[in-house]
């Protein structure tokens, strides 16, 4: 997959700073593959240095929406006509159309987007770390006040029976949070 | 705690105390601790929100204390932000005691900092220190009052311990001013001093901390941006700066800002807390699976539901019957002298006043006490949001979450609380689709119709299958609602409190509160009420009325035309109605005039079909005429088509 071992850069280049050829290829991105990226001017190279291009940053950006869109869309309950929405707390699942304001976000953000899964799917007893939050103002305020902003660690306790909510544990409080809005929020697991 | 003043101190002027804290940490134990029974309960201006006040005195000094409601933040997603941050903004409390969970000291610190961005005078009242300990937390209070800058008393709300040392930091506080807020990291500070530094330039002076005013801008509050909507070039100015600053952080400005405190206050708890031991929840943490589990969990549920309802029958029957024998004793004691005295005066005396209050206790302490008193352990035990937890998604079938639940429940109890308790859900949606359940949810008054013609007369399991069909037909309009008012529904966020045993104490004072205010609210009108229906008796006009009804009664729903007194009467009060009715008909046994499938029908009409007038009256209250009228009609309706499909259905099965 190119777009994979452009996670793979993107990841190097936030933690090391400066990108080579070797240390791609240390990562586990084999020589054609990268080859192959810098022919297609996904990535441009010069003095050994591997830079992203606007193209490269396209397709990355493309594979992170479509990713987030397969894990977050057409999930639990179907889709409700916009027509009244009413972003404050909704717990319904988003659309590419929503994904497109988290953007600048995805842009930046340091960790290879297969990293991420929905908090909805974190195993009981594990922990993971608030990365993202896809969703209106007030979902995303009413979750800082309870605790739940981006580095903090959440621990999943509990989930109920028939589709329910989850219950976490979250600076030492327990919160139980519905599955549509578990849906929305992005964690990254803890390796334990 | 209250003493008289010494002479020549009353003069002194009277110091203002607020209440502020997340929900559940014990704020209304110490208001209730303070106040003893001091205290005044209504709504806040506009709002449908509850506001309670007291009045305690302490070495001389009148204060007034107000309990403001519990929150978890101060920016404006509810109307109980929006009140406590205007109330904390107005500057009319002379201190603010936020009352602090020992044992989730981060997240409480959170609103603790954004109190002290206001320049509250903040005196902090740890609470549950004896929880915290059991976890193996220990919390140095002296250090945690250095690091915020104000003072921290530590308090046990439940027994009252504290309290002397909390009122003489409130009034040390008291003579000081205003407070100060903490430094956030420096590259938020500076903007922050940038932006302060544009609103001192501008035209525009709101009376509020510069500071605090520039913080809710960074966070794009749109209640305080608003106040600079005629300052153009300030909010492009500030604009860019969140832009640099969201630009910066890769947030949006609010989460960037709220991180910011949570650093702060996870420093703070950090420093000022030791976890000694790791907490032994095993024993707690497996009853709360079970609690919570997709079979035993439901089971559990039912259980505790049945018990639950058991014993409201159980003994609210044995003490209603009692009282009534009582009651009915009184009324013959009293009969030849007010008679003699005057019979018009005597006859409305006995049958209205008399009878009413009668009437009213033993419907009030009976099944309303009954039912607050176990509401209340399972309530202070915490199962409650564990039952929400679970019906979560039975509730999103009908539009609703979990928390919709706790209302449904108290809607057995009496519709008014019901109705009042449909203020947990978050949007005006939710809390009108809940409200128009709820009523339809048979309170104690319908019960005892429920119990005494269809249980009495047709069997125990007519009644059951009467309670059935009301939970199909509650759970068939949710849905319906939902359909017709299509908009996105809101999800469940709820905090779990940690199970604990109650107080029978404790237990016993909700009890007394709860079942106060019924009778408070409900004994006027159900005087009045027994006062109308006297009065209508005395004055013949019951047949004209019946005649007019018998439309609806013989003609729909094949009644016998007497019942028609039943349906006007049970407008005032419920149960009156079957009292009503055995005066018509001069028997108390229905057999007499009413066949069993007539019988079905009468109690499922008398169940579904209008609110009565005090819960029309919170209607009003809660969501304005027009709805209320509509939530009636709609009961109405309900009542008269599901009536006439019982009796065609029960005429079919040749009843």
């Amino acid at each position: 997959m190119v777009e994979e071992a452009l996670e793979t850069f993107c990841r190097l280049k936030t933690s090391l700073g400066v990108v080579k050829r070797e240390n791609l290829l240390e990562a586990g991105v084999d020589a054609d593959k990268l080859d192959l990226l810098v022919k297609n001017k996904l990535l441009e190279e010069s003095k050994g240095v591997l830079e992203l291009t606007s193209k490269g940053e396209a397709v990355l950006l493309n594979h992170r929406e479509e990713f987030l869109h397969d894990h977050l869309l057409h999930r639990g309950e179907a889709k409700r006509p916009p027509g009244a929405m009413d972003h404050w707390m909704s717990c319904h699942h988003i659309d590419r159309a929503t994904l497109k304001e988290f953007y600048d976000r995805l842009k930046i953000m340091p960790y290879r987007i297969e990293e991420l899964v929905p908090l909805l799917d974190l195993s009981v007893g594990r922990t993971g770390e608030v990365v993202l939050v896809v969703g209106g103002r007030g979902l995303i305020g009413r979750l800082c006040d309870l605790g739940l902003t981006p580095g903090t660690a959440v621990k999943m306790l509990r989930r109920a029976p028939a589709g329910g909510p989850i219950e976490l544990e979250v600076r030492s409080t327990t919160i139980a949070v519905g599955r549509g809005i578990a849906s929305k929020v992005l964690v990254r697991p803890k390796i334990n | 705690m209250s003493d008289r003043p010494p002479a020549g101190e009353e003069q002194r002027h009277p110091i203002t105390v607020a209440l502020a804290g997340n929900p559940n940490v014990g704020k209304s134990s110490i208001f209730n601790q303070l106040t003893g029974l001091n205290q005044t309960v209504g709504n806040w201006p506009g709002k449908t929100v509850e506001r309670a006040e007291g009045v305690l005195v302490y070495k001389g000094r009148r204060i007034k204390i107000i309990d403001l409601p519990g929150i978890y933040s101060l920016s404006t997603f509810s109307e109980e932000e929006v009140i406590t941050r205007d109330y904390i903004l107005s500057g009319e409390a002379d201190v603010v005691i936020n009352v602090v969970d020992a044992t989730a000291l981060e997240r409480n610190l959170y609103l603790t900092l954004q109190l002290l961005e206001m320049n509250a005078p903040v005196v902090i009242a740890l609470n549950m220190m004896d929880e915290a300990s059991r976890k193996g937390i220990e919390i140095d209070p002296k250090g945690l009052s250095e690091r915020l800058g104000v003072p921290v008393v530590s308090v046990i709300a439940i027994s009252g311990l504290g309290m002397t040392e909390l009122m003489e930091q409130v009034l040390a506080r008291s003579a000081l001013g205003k407070g100060r807020r903490l430094l956030y990291g420096k590259e938020v500070e500076s903007y922050i001093a940038n932006t302060s530094g544009y609103l001192r330039s501008s035209e525009l002076k709101p009376p509020y901390p510069i500071d605090w005013v520039a913080i809710k801008l960074l966070e794009d509050d749109p209640a305080v941006k608003e106040i600079f909507l005629k300052d153009a070039t300030l909010l492009r100015k500030v604009d860019a700066l969140l832009k640099s600053m969201e630009a910066m952080h890769g947030e949006p400005a609010p989460v960037i800002i709220a991180s910011e405190r949570y650093s702060l206050s996870n420093r703070i708890a950090g420093a000022s807390a030791s976890q000694r031991v790791e907490p032994i929840r095993t024993v707690e943490e497996r009853v709360d699976n079970l609690l919570s589990h997709r079979f035993a969990g439901y089971l559990i549920l039912v259980v505790i539901l049945g018990i639950l309802f058991y014993t409201i029958f159980y003994f609210g029957g044995i003490a209603s019957f009692l009282i009534d024998e009582a009651f009915g004793q009184l009324i013959l004691l009293l009969r030849d002298p007010l008679y003699s005295f005057n019979p018009v005066f005597g006859e409305l005396f006995l049958n209205g006043v008399v009878f009413g209050i009668g009437a009213a206790t033993s419907i009030a302490l009976p099944y309303i006490a009954t039912f607050y008193f176990l509401l209340s352990v399972l309530e202070d035990t915490g199962y409650l949001p564990r039952a929400a937890f679970l019906l979560d998604s039975l509730m999103h079938k009908i539009g609703l979450h979990g928390k919709a639940f706790i209302p449904m429940l108290l809607g057995y109890g009496c519709s008014v609380p019901a109705c009042i308790g449909c203020r947990i859900m978050e949007t005006k949606r939710e809390r009108l689709i809940l409200g128009a359940l709820v009523v339809l949810i048979p309170c104690s008054a319908r019960t005892v119709i429920i119990l005494g013609v269809a249980g009495t007369y047709v069997g125990i399991w007519a009644a059951l299958a009467i309670y059935v069909l009301d939970l199909a037909i509650v759970l068939a309009i949710g849905r319906l609602l939902f359909k017709v008012l299509p908009e996105e529904p809101v999800g469940l966020i709820m905090e779990m409190p940690r199970l604990r045993p109650f107080k029978v104490k404790t237990i016993l004072k909700k009890t007394w509160f709860k079942t106060k205010d019924f009778v408070y609210m409900a004994l006027p009108l159900i005087v009045a009420g027994s006062f109308v229906v006297a009065l209508a008796g005395y004055l013949n006009v019951i047949n004209v009325v019946v005649s007019a009804l018998s439309p609806v009664t013989v003609g729909l729903l094949g009644l016998p035309v007497g019942t028609g007194i039943a349906l006007i009467f049970g407008l005032l009060r419920k149960e009156l109605a079957l009292i009503m009715l055995a005066t018509y008909f001069g028997t108390t046994n229905f057999a007499l005039f009413m066949t069993p499938a007539q019988m079905l029908v009468f109690t499922i009409v008398m169940v579904l079909y209008i609110p009565c007038i005090a819960t029309f009256a919170v209607l009003i209250r809660e969501y304005g005429a027009k709805r209320a009228l509509a939530i009636t009609l709609m009961n109405i309706t309900l009542a008269i088509a599901v009536g006439f499909v019982a009796m065609k259905v029960l005429t079919l099965a040749g009843l």
